[in-house]
């Protein structure tokens, strides 16, 4: 065969090829609805190859690869989530969920998303609302508001112990932080299964080690978990003392 | 239209009607399924089709193999076990024409056999937070046990992601990755720019980019690894008695930008390589000495690549990829006879002899080539994938050799099917038929040399 028509056949199979690229995505956009089911496919296509696997294709946390894992990948069916910009209870917001999934749950399975392109994680975050009518007929409440932090001095550290001793805090998360308080082995959480409270020697914090998301959850609570809301009952200066204090107890 | 022309489209045809119409309606269920296994994530969370990475698995390996969220569970405390195996046992015809013989100038040889891609051992994970280390080891069939891949990296130095470190035997961040190619024949897994060598067998430079290189790689990258560069500095393919002048590594460098739209996204890069090779050597017994090499003569590879992803990271459709690159030779490394250069001076004998090669090429060889790649996805179970791949020689170190002798061409056509890409392994039927041609390199008749292959395989891995 020539040399010349070795190039051109190359080029012919490349373009047969080519050809099909153009009918396809031609197929996928047919909604008519602007474009609201067209992103839930979207969502649907991500949610199914990324996060399935562990919450379930019904989203009930019970997915085919999420046998033996500690805490259980969260089941979306119930609409009580963890990470809540109001108090514990209350629905996530868009912007909560997308941080979530951006970030993950540090110490769990729950990976961060972040290679997941941005637009793809806004629809997957309207996909996995599906799941629960609350989102339907809730709206979530405005953010808790987190005052700015004051500069975390020695004494405020010494100020945190005693409002973590005055509060409870030590009967769930013990003495020192080790998740070992009197009621530690006793808690469930609202999916029905043994929890335990956050161990603070480790300094790994679900939500990673920005100051106000520790700030977040004590003022509100982690919902569906025996994690209390504290912003009724302690000032923000108080929050932030405890927030300085369990950072200290860090191995 | 000549015979094997139409074999080919026979095969291709036949076998994607066979596939289809076989697999379509069966429906079981792709990192390193040791990855998989260890995350509880299918092989698709890290791979658009195994073993191609999708943004997600390219982000996991920029973060030295860690899920970025305190939860990759060190080698201490085997979860499960860190090996992984991948092989493909398969059919494997070839033919192959314009081959000189000792019967006849020009000879068409054709051969059928069943095969193995060869075995990869691989072993990788986290040592420690922000330690990972990778181990490959390519038993072949009767070959020695070879070493492909051997480093331990460091990443986030300074708690910066734009500090990673890794040292030992590695594959370059080329663009096209060769271990990470759809392709199984030897034109299909393998891009022509990265192994090309002008002058053909004459060129004393054996340096290859698509080579795992022994050396140490500076590489960093933005959070989602959209902003990416690399600094290698490397033996650049010296071995033995090529080790002859660590006393100036090969440079490889590279950069790139990802962008990402709704139903698209793409990436584009920069890279270059810049190296030395030794034209003389002091010898043992005839021997080159490794370490002795002098003369050193310059070249350089210099590319630039784009690639269009189709579909959202959800359901990718396919992607289009370019890639074009410049590279020159030294004339000294073309054309070399090594003969024994009493010239050079031996301060105190007995040195051995010193050898330096005669006069090589007259002028510098210069080639440029390139990719067009197209992989589509017609559903999650299903690559097609196919490959152009050219090179063109824009002047010759030789300057009695024709200005085309040793252009090339390949093209590859395959396909892929997913039978299982879970938790645990990797299932998947492969189909190829990869062409290659070479301008005028029978040397006797001066023909061009052909090569069809077709191939037929189960590719698994766990
Ligand atoms: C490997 C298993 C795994 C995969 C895959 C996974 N998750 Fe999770 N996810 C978890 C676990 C475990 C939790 C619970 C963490 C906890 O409660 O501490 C969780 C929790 C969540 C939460 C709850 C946050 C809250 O406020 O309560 C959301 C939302 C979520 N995941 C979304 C996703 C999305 C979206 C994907 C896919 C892109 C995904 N997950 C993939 C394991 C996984
Ligand atoms: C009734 C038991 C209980 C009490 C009282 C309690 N906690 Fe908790 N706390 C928990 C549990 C359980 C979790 C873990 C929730 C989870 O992992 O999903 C938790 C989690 C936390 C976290 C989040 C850790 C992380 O990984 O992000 C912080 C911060 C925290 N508690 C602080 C406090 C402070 C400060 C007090 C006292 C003012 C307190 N808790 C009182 C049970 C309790």
């Amino acid at each position: 065969m020539p040399f010349k028509k070795l190039f051109l056949s190359g080029f012919r199979g490349l373009i047969i090829l080519g050809l099909f690229f153009l009918i396809l995505p031609a197929n996928r956009s047919l909604a008519s609805d602007g474009g609201h089911s067209l992103n839930l496919t979207r969502g649907k296509g991500v949610y199914e190859r990324y996060c399935a696997g562990c919450h379930g294709v019904k989203g009930d946390g019970r997915g085919i690869y999420a046998e033996g894992l500690n805490p259980k990948p969260r089941d979306f069916t119930k609409g009580v989530f963890k990470w809540t910009g109001g108090p514990a209870g209350s629905m996530p917001s868009d912007l909560d969920l997308m941080m979530t999934i951006s970030e993950g749950v540090n110490g769990t399975s729950m990976p961060a998303w972040r290679g997941i392109r941005e637009s793809d994680r806004r629809y997957v975050v309207d996909y996995i609302k599906t799941f629960s009518p609350r989102f339907k007929n809730e709206t979530p409440p405005r953010a808790t508001f987190i005052y700015p932090p004051p500069p975390g001095t020695p004494d405020e550290i010494d100020k945190g112990k005693t409002v973590y001793e005055k509060n409870g805090c030590m009967a769930c998360h013990g003495p020192k932080g080790r998740a070992d308080g009197r009621s530690a082995g006793t808690l469930t959480d609202d999916w029905g299964d043994a929890i335990l409270p956050a161990n603070f020697s480790k300094g790994v914090f679900k939500t990673g080690k920005e100051e106000w998301k520790i700030y977040r959850s004590i003022a509100n609570g982690l919902g569906g978990t025996p994690m209390p809301s504290f912003s009724d009952q302690l000032k923000p200066a108080e929050i932030w003392e405890l927030v300085y204090y369990i950072q200290s107890l860090r191995d | 239209m000549k015979k094997e022309t139409v074999m080919a489209k026979n095969f291709v045809f036949t076998f994607l009607i066979l596939f289809y119409a076989l697999f379509f309606h069966l429906t079981p269920a792709s990192a390193l399924p040791l990855f998989a296994k260890k995350y509880h994530l299918p092989c698709t969370a890290c791979h658009e089709a195994f073993p191609k990475l999708n943004d997600v698995g390219i982000a996991f390996k920029d973060n030295g193999y860690q899920m970025g969220t305190e939860n990759d569970t060190p080698l201490q405390n085997l979860v499960v076990s860190p090996f992984s195996l991948r092989t493909t046992p398969n059919v494997n015809v070839q033919t192959q024409t314009a081959v000189p013989t000792d019967q006849s100038n020009s000879d068409n040889i054709s051969t059928g056999t069943f095969n193995l891609t060869g075995l990869d051992f691989l072993s990788g994970g986290v040592l420690s937070k922000d330690i990972s280390y990778l181990l490959v080891i390519a038993p072949f069939l009767d070959a020695d046990v070879d070493m492909e891949a051997a480093w331990i990296r460091f990443s986030n130095l300074f708690d910066s992601s734009w500090l990673n470190i890794k040292i030992g035997k590695h594959e370059l961040e080329i663009p096209f990755s060769q271990k990470r190619a759809f392709g199984l024949t030897s034109s299909g897994n393998s891009y022509l720019v990265y192994n090309y060598h002008p002058g053909g067998p004459a060129n004393i430079n054996t340096f290859n980019l698509g080579d795992n290189q022994f050396g140490l790689e500076l590489m960093g990258h933005s959070q989602d690894s959209r902003i990416r560069y690399v600094l290698d500095l490397n033996n650049g393919s010296m071995e033995g008695s090529n080790q002859a002048q660590g006393k100036r590594p090969n440079l490889y460098a590279r950069l790139s930008f990802g962008f990402d739209q709704e139903n698209i996204s793409e990436r584009v890069g920069l890279f270059g390589d810049y190296g030395y090779w030794p034209t003389s050597y002091k010898t043992e017994g005839g021997t080159p000495l490794p370490g002795t090499g002098a003369n050193n003569k310059a070249f350089s590879r210099t590319g630039t690549d784009l690639i269009f992803n189709f579909g959202s990271s959800g359901t990718p459709l396919g992607s289009l990829m370019f890639q074009y690159m410049y590279g020159i030779d030294d004339g000294n490394l073309i054309g070399q006879t090594v003969i024994p250069d009493t010239a050079l001076t031996c301060p105190s004998p007995p040195c051995g002899n010193a050898f330096n090669g005669s006069a090589g090429g007259s002028q510098d060889a210069i080639f440029h080539g390139g990719t067009v790649e197209l992989h589509w996805m017609p559903n999650l179970k299903t690559v097609l994938f196919s490959h152009y791949d050219w090179i063109f020689n824009k002047q010759q170190a030789d300057i009695s050799l024709p200005d085309d002798y040793n252009d090339q061409a390949s093209f590859t056509l395959g396909s892929r099917y997913y039978l299982v890409q879970s938790q645990f392994s990797m299932v998947a039927l492969h189909g190829e038929w990869s062409y290659f041609a070479s301008k005028k390199t029978n040397l006797v008749t001066v023909e061009d040399q052909i090569t069809n292959t077709f191939f037929v395989g189960v590719d698994y891995a766990f």
